[in-house]
């Protein structure tokens, strides 16, 4: 792997981490799909599923939380986001689609987490999905927004940015 | 100006549906429960409460009790602000009185007459004569 990719991959997954923290005081809101994606739309997949895995272990152990029933959900509901946009979405690429991919995404994320508690504290899974669901709603809704709105300019400044080669 | 029509239809369906989700909530009764604490199933205190329609189970703790719940970073906090700027109130107990939980090896289990709550301090309807218990649940055991 090229050490300018390798560098440019350390510094946006640093991006990520830190723009989840900076917003953690607003429950479900964040960037964090709509920099995922946008990563996505540039580096291959198996390069967006490594920052993925980056991703993760630092936010559980910078969380305190170095446990298989959060790490796991968390990154199979993360690497959904560059999976779906690789397999349906990348050859035709749309913001409405994009946004579309986003909202579907906050609901995936949640349900992902779904079975990782039932399994962990016995709670019913009906129950779980009925608390969880305004929760999902939000975050589905901001993707949405937050990608319907700044995915374009902020692919714009990226690109101007960021050299191609440097994610090849 | 498809653009924002389309963000105003998406931020209107969101509160329609959180509006519709706070109304499939059972409404509270006024009346007297019994509150028990217990730690990994031993019971530690018990004491009874009279709560109004107003009240939740987060408004009796935090009158009755020394309680802290999770900040946006699931760190204890006696602020015990609601996890959410939405409407939909979502506080995380984690410590009242001598139950000490820290969200990520332990947590507070909640009952309500022996059966699992299906519903956290905010949302749990009240109901004259309820038996709640709050369990302190190791994760390690």
């Amino acid at each position: 792997m090229h050490v300018k990719k390798m560098a440019m991959m350390a510094i946006l997954t640093t991006l990520l981490l830190i723009q989840e923290q900076a917003l953690s005081f607003i429950p479900n809101v964040q960037f964090s799909t709509l920099l995922i994606l946008l990563f996505a739309s540039t580096f291959k997949l198996r390069d967006s599923l490594l920052m993925l895995f980056v991703y993760v272990v630092l936010d559980s152990l910078y969380m305190g939380a170095l446990n298989p029933f959060y790490m796991v959900p968390m990154y199979l509901g993360w690497a959904t986001l560059p999976v779906l946009y690789h397999t349906l979405i990348k050859k035709h690429e749309n913001i409405y689609l994009m946004a579309t991919l986003g909202l579907v995404g906050g609901f995936i994320y949640g349900v992902i987490f779904m079975p990782f508690a039932v399994l962990q504290t016995g709670v019913d899974p009906r129950i779980y999905l009925m608390a969880d669901l305004p929760f999902q709603l939000i975050m589905a809704t901001s993707n949405f927004i937050t990608i319907l709105w700044l995915y374009t300019p902020l692919k714009k400044i990226y690109g101007a940015m960021i050299p191609k080669e440097a994610t090849q | 100006m498809r653009k924002i029509w389309v963000t105003i239809g998406s931020m209107v369906m969101l509160a329609a549906a959180l509006f519709i989700y706070d109304l499939s909530l059972e409404p509270n009764t006024a009346g007297t429960l019994t509150l028990t604490l217990s730690e990994a199933g031993v019971l530690v205190q018990e004491a009874d409460h009279a709560f109004t329609e107003d009240d939740t189970l987060y408004t009796l703790l935090e009158r009755h009790y020394d309680i802290e719940c999770a900040d946006a970073s699931y760190a204890p906090s006696e602020a015990c602000e609601p996890l959410s700027l939405s409407g939909v109130e979502g506080r995380i107990l984690m410590h009242v009185n001598e139950l000490e939980t820290d969200w990520v090896t332990s947590y507070i289990e909640i009952s309500v007459n022996g059966n699992k709550a299906n519903y956290g301090i905010d949302q749990l309807p009240l109901k004259d004569g309820d038996i709640i218990d709050l369990n302190a649940v190791s994760l390690d055991e």
